[in-house]
């Protein structure tokens, strides 16, 4: 070898020396530093689900979850599911279910949670969610429960002019929960297209919307993203819902049965609960709602003739739970009597909703527990709106018959005949036999 | 504002990281990767734990 070729050959190695000690190029280890954080985010996020937040299945067995009004609890049809009472039934509904015992001390919480009369009511819902809302977290639930006897509680400020509250939808819409209904084999490619198109003219992206249904394999890949994502929040949730369900009663948690409650003597309570709550104002709405919102009235001229996509809202909703084998009891709400008398909304119009509902409900084949005639019962509602004292009382008596397949003086429909109404001879009076 | 001839501070501390950047190329990855863990669990918080594109809460004493 010559001088010449061998400085080549040392150049060439000193090259060669050079280009490894920089591998990997600069270029090259920022992908890699980029790379290596999103696998750390992998790595972390998974562990903090794993390890930090609680599972969706069975909670802490001494508290009773089925009354539990908060945030992220209805859209987790697993944890709700998991954790319903044995003998509990789906109650889906929305704001009425945020009265607690601080305010009306025979609500369901009480009545029937803290009792062993074998029948509960499972909450699904909160303020806001409305006939389509329903629709969904019924074909979501209803593969994941065995009673298949459900409650739909019907309010009439759905039905208000516009829709009811309808423009609300597209935040309080769950992805879980529209991805389990787009899953469930029962409910017809009619009724899911109904939903899809229904949810997408009220603001649902379209995106959202097309990954539920699967539209495409990238559709379906990000079904997959939004649906852990979903849950990872729903977890997040949980252990707020599960600090706000209380203790089981003592009587509860010993598994005794007490059989029937004294329903009269729940009247009786309530009157004089109602009339304790109620002293300064003369419709019986308790007093601290009354301070704040007496000159707050929504119904002022309000009709019940202008929602007619609520209304077909809600045929699907009573289509779907027959397509996924639920047995609905629609439970029809009155509106407040003298309240809106005052008002100015007519009789005519409050007719015109209680028919028009039990005409969709007569449709469909499903049973109702109508309380129309109780519009001008005292304390029935404990605001404007919401079921009080004595209302809860009849809503439970009704839902405990139907339950039990009794007759009742408020249940009409599907084999129940019309519904008598208060002025039956069944109706239940306070303090009867007490 | 940086001045002409690159003298201001923004201008001065750009040339400095990228004298930097260039003569400690595995920090520069280390410092992206950081990076990129950062901004993934900011959206992570968003969009799933904030609340902020949560749902409208009903809101009984404003009724």
């Amino acid at each position: 070898m010559t001088d010449a070729n061998r400085d080549d050959a040392t150049v060439e190695e000193a090259s060669q020396s050079s280009r490894a000690g920089r591998w990997p190029g600069p270029g090259l280890r920022l992908l890699l530093g980029v790379a290596g954080g999103l696998l750390a985010f992998s790595v972390a996020g998974l562990a903090v689900a794993e390890l930090a937040l609680p599972k969706s299945g069975r909670a802490d067995e001494s508290r009773i979850y089925d009354y539990v009004y908060a945030s992220g609890k209805s859209e987790n049809s697993s944890f709700v599911t998991a954790n319903m009472s044995a003998g509990s039934r789906l109650c889906f509904g929305s704001s009425e279910f945020y009265i607690s015992k601080d305010l009306v001390s025979m609500c369901p919480q009480a009545v029937f949670g803290e009792s062993g009369s074998g029948v509960d009511m499972t909450y699904v819902g909160e303020g806001y969610d409305q006939s389509l809302w329903q629709a969904i977290a019924a074909g979501a639930y209803a593969r994941k429960t065995t009673n298949k006897k459900v409650m739909l509680v019907v309010s009439p400020q759905w039905f208000f002019k516009g829709n009811g509250e309808q423009s609300k939808f597209s935040s309080k819409f769950s992805y879980s929960l529209y991805q389990e209904f787009c899953d469930n084999p029962d409910i017809s490619d009619q009724t899911k297209a109904y939903v899809r198109q229904r949810a997408q003219a009220l603001g649902v992206g379209t995106t959202e919307l097309r990954a539920a249904n699967g539209d495409t394999p990238l559709d379906r890949l990000n079904a997959v993203a939004y649906y852990q994502s979903d849950q990872l929040r729903l977890r997040s949730k949980l252990s707020n819902v599960i600090s706000l369900a209380p203790k089981k009663s003592v009587l509860r948690a010993s598994g005794e049965s007490t059989g029937e409650p004294d329903w009269a003597a729940l009247l009786a309570q309530a009157d004089a609960e109602g009339a304790q709550r109620c002293t300064n104002n003369d419709y019986g709405v308790y007093d601290a709602y009354w301070e704040k919102n007496s000159q707050y009235d929504p119904e002022w001229y309000q009709n019940f003739h202008e929602a007619d996509d609520e209304y077909a809202d809600l045929a699907c909703l009573l289509r779907v739970c027959k397509e996924a084998g639920l047995e609905p009891l629609v439970c029809i709400l009155p509106v407040h009597g003298s309240w809106y008398d005052r008002s100015n909304v007519s009789q005519d119009e409050r007719q015109y909703y209680y028919q028009r509902i039990r005409g969709i409900c007569d449709e469909a084949g499903s049973a109702y527990a109508d309380f129309s005639s109780c519009e001008y019962e005292r304390y029935f509602l404990c605001d404007t709106v919401h079921p009080g004292w004595r209302g809860w009382v009849r809503i439970e008596e009704s839902f405990y018959h139907f339950v039990n397949g009794t007759k009742d003086a408020f249940l009409g429909g599907a084999g129940y005949g019309s519904a008598e109404g208060l002025t039956s001879e069944r109706a239940t009076q306070a303090g009867e036999g007490a | 504002m940086s001045g002409k001839g690159g003298k201001g501070p923004l201008a001065r501390s750009k040339a400095w990281l990228i004298d930097h950047a260039a003569g400690h190329g595995t920090l520069v990855a280390v410092a992206a990767g950081c990076l990129a863990f950062a901004l993934l669990a900011v959206l992570l918080w968003f969009l799933v734990f904030s609340g902020l594109n949560g749902p409208v809460q009903f809101v009984y004493a404003g009724f």
